[in-house]
């Protein structure tokens, strides 16, 4: 069979994968129809290249799930940068995410990004639905630069000194972050690949046991014990290096 | 020597658990280090361990418990008092917001164990459903798909925390029937057929949700709150979010997405006006239209 043929009868199959790959991740109306087209032309313009390379080592079905969600990643970066949606957006659902990346990445205020998506009308929320999902979204939105006339920049509040403290704070705190944030890339590198992997995706990526469990295809009960370890070893070479377990809480709290 | 880079095939290899535990090593080691292979892998393990179409989900009814509906059933029917069903629906709330992050868990379980001690009070109105849906959830454990085990433990675990208190433990046994499919599930079956107070019984809700598709226990959790008559805290909007999820989740067929749309419309419609029949009879068409 040629690999055109191969392509035409996976089609149904790429189509599918291609928008509801997409969809996770936010991609709705036109954005979903542009990355399916980007998919196939990506197949067709390639001489079908995904297929040629395909040793057989996994199921054509997974390999070629990954083949489009790895392009979907192109997208993603091209769209967004390095921004990735918070596990909150993506618990929600792709108009979470959608959202999301408008009031992060777009800065668009709420209000803006709700009439945004509500004069879209490609998903079936209502105003106040949105408001609510808005709510729930953690809240890291970046500062924002704001216009102001020349005769008005006089009027404007001088920084108080508790601002400059905090911003002060802000810097120690953020050489602090670098400096923990080594140790603690060295002592992930103590672990196991399999804990490392397990570590980085609850604290990292924000999943729980339970979908780390089916991602990584290990049974989820022994992997609260296994997590607790993993945890304790951390521990103590964070305070091996005097990182203290407050100075770790304070890091992951402003991440949050 | 330089690690070999990794590619689409390797990472399907993982997926698709054909890789040897050498190699396997090796490629969690790198994409422990590649937050964009890690989405890769993240995403494509979700959307292959969904069900098929065929895999259908079967809602535990295809329309709402209404009172002269469950005397016809055989089933006893007892009066809802509208603060015990307000009540359970906040027990539960808690139950769906709290599970996530495990620190909260100790304050979730103190807030849901005090009302379900307020519940094990009010023996004399409390909601209970027809003896038959316990039979068919039993019969039907043996081919479910993991999403349709899900909506009904989900459902289930709603009566369960009605049951505290009482001597009647349909609900928990009906969840230990389900969970015998599930792998792990041992000593949480245990625990279920156990005498357990509010307290016990929310610790196991919380350990039973987090052995399954916890959006789908969400969906059903709060698809018997409406059965019940109640549409409150997370089970009110968060609930039609839970089951527009479950739902875009287990629909592969685009004429079914019109449908869907109206229904899930209809839903949000319902649940904003708090009309629990009109949301029972959305939600269940919702969840069952997913499946067809």
């Amino acid at each position: 069979m040629s690999l055109e043929a191969r392509f035409l009868e996976l089609l149904p199959t790429i189509n599918r994968f291609a928008d509801e790959l997409g969809r996770r991740r936010g991609l709705v109306g036109a954005d979903a129809e542009d990355f399916a087209s980007l998919v196939r032309a990506r197949f067709v313009e390639s001489n079908y290249s995904p297929l040629a390379q395909f040793r057989g080592d996994s199921s054509m079905e997974t390999y070629l799930a990954v083949v489009i969600r790895s392009w979907l990643n192109d997208v993603l970066i091209a769209r967004d940068g390095r921004w990735r949606p918070s596990a909150v957006a993506l618990r929600l659902g792709p108009v979470a995410v959608h959202l999301e990346r408008l009031l992060s990445k777009g800065h668009r205020s709420v209000d803006e990004a709700i009439a945004e998506l509500v004069s879209g009308a490609d998903h079936p929320y209502t105003e106040r639905e949105l408001r609510e999902i808005a709510r729930q979204l953690p809240r890291r939105q970046p500062l924002r630069m704001v216009r102001v006339a020349t005769d008005q920049a006089a009027e404007l509040p001088a920084p108080s000194s508790t601002t400059a403290d905090a911003a002060l704070d802000g810097v120690e705190q953020a050489v602090e972050r670098e400096r923990v944030t080594g140790i603690l890339r060295a002592a992930l590198s103590v672990l196991s690949p399999e804990d490392r992997m397990i570590v980085t995706m609850r604290f990292l990526d924000g999943k729980s046991v339970a979908e780390i469990a089916r991602v990584l295809q290990l049974e989820q009960k022994p992997l609260y014990r296994r997590l607790e370890r993993s945890l304790t070893t951390l521990r103590r070479h964070l305070e091996h290096q005097g990182v203290s377990p407050d100075i770790v809480r304070k890091i992951v709290e402003a991440r949050e | 020597m330089s690690e070999r880079p990794l590619d689409a095939e390797r990472v399907a290899a993982l997926i698709d658990g054909r890789l040897s535990p050498e190699e396997r090593e090796r490629v969690l080691a790198q994409l422990a280090d590649d937050p964009d292979w890690r989405d890769v892998l993240i995403d494509v393990s979700e959307l292959r361990s969904e069900p098929s179409a065929s895999d259908a989900l079967t809602p535990l009814s295809t329309t709402p418990l209404s009172p002269t509906r469950a005397r016809s059933n055989g089933g006893t029917l007892r009066r809802i008092a509208p603060w015990a069903a307000l009540a359970t629906a906040a027990a539960v709330a808690v139950i769906v917001l709290g599970t996530g992050e495990a620190p909260r868990d100790e304050i979730v379980l103190s807030s849901v164990g005090q009302e379900a001690q307020r519940l094990s009070l009010t023996s004399d109105e409390l909601v209970a459903l027809t003896e038959n849906r316990w039979r068919v959830v039993r019969s039907g454990a043996e081919s479910l798909s993991p999403i349709a085990r899900a909506v009904r433990l989900g459902a289930l675990a709603a009566d369960a925390m009605l049951e505290v208190g009482r001597t009647e433990i349909g609900a928990r046994e009906g969840m230990a029937q389900l969970l015998q499919q599930v792998e792990g599930a041992g000593p949480v079956i245990s625990v279920l057929r156990a005498p357990a107070d509010s307290l016990a019984l929310q610790r196991t809700l919380v350990a039973v949700r987090a052995l399954v598709d916890t959006q789908a226990f969400d969906a059903g959790m709060c698809l018997q709150m409406f059965r019940a008559g109640s549409i409150h805290a997370a089970c009110g909007e968060q609930a039609v979010e839970s089951i527009r999820q479950v739902a875009a989740r287990t629909t592969q067929s685009p004429d079914r997405s019109a449908a869907l749309q109206l229904a899930l419309q209809e839903l949000a419609d319902a649940v904003r006006s708090g009309d629990a029949v009109r949301a029972t009879q959305a939600a269940t068409s919702v969840l069952q239209g997913a499946a067809s």
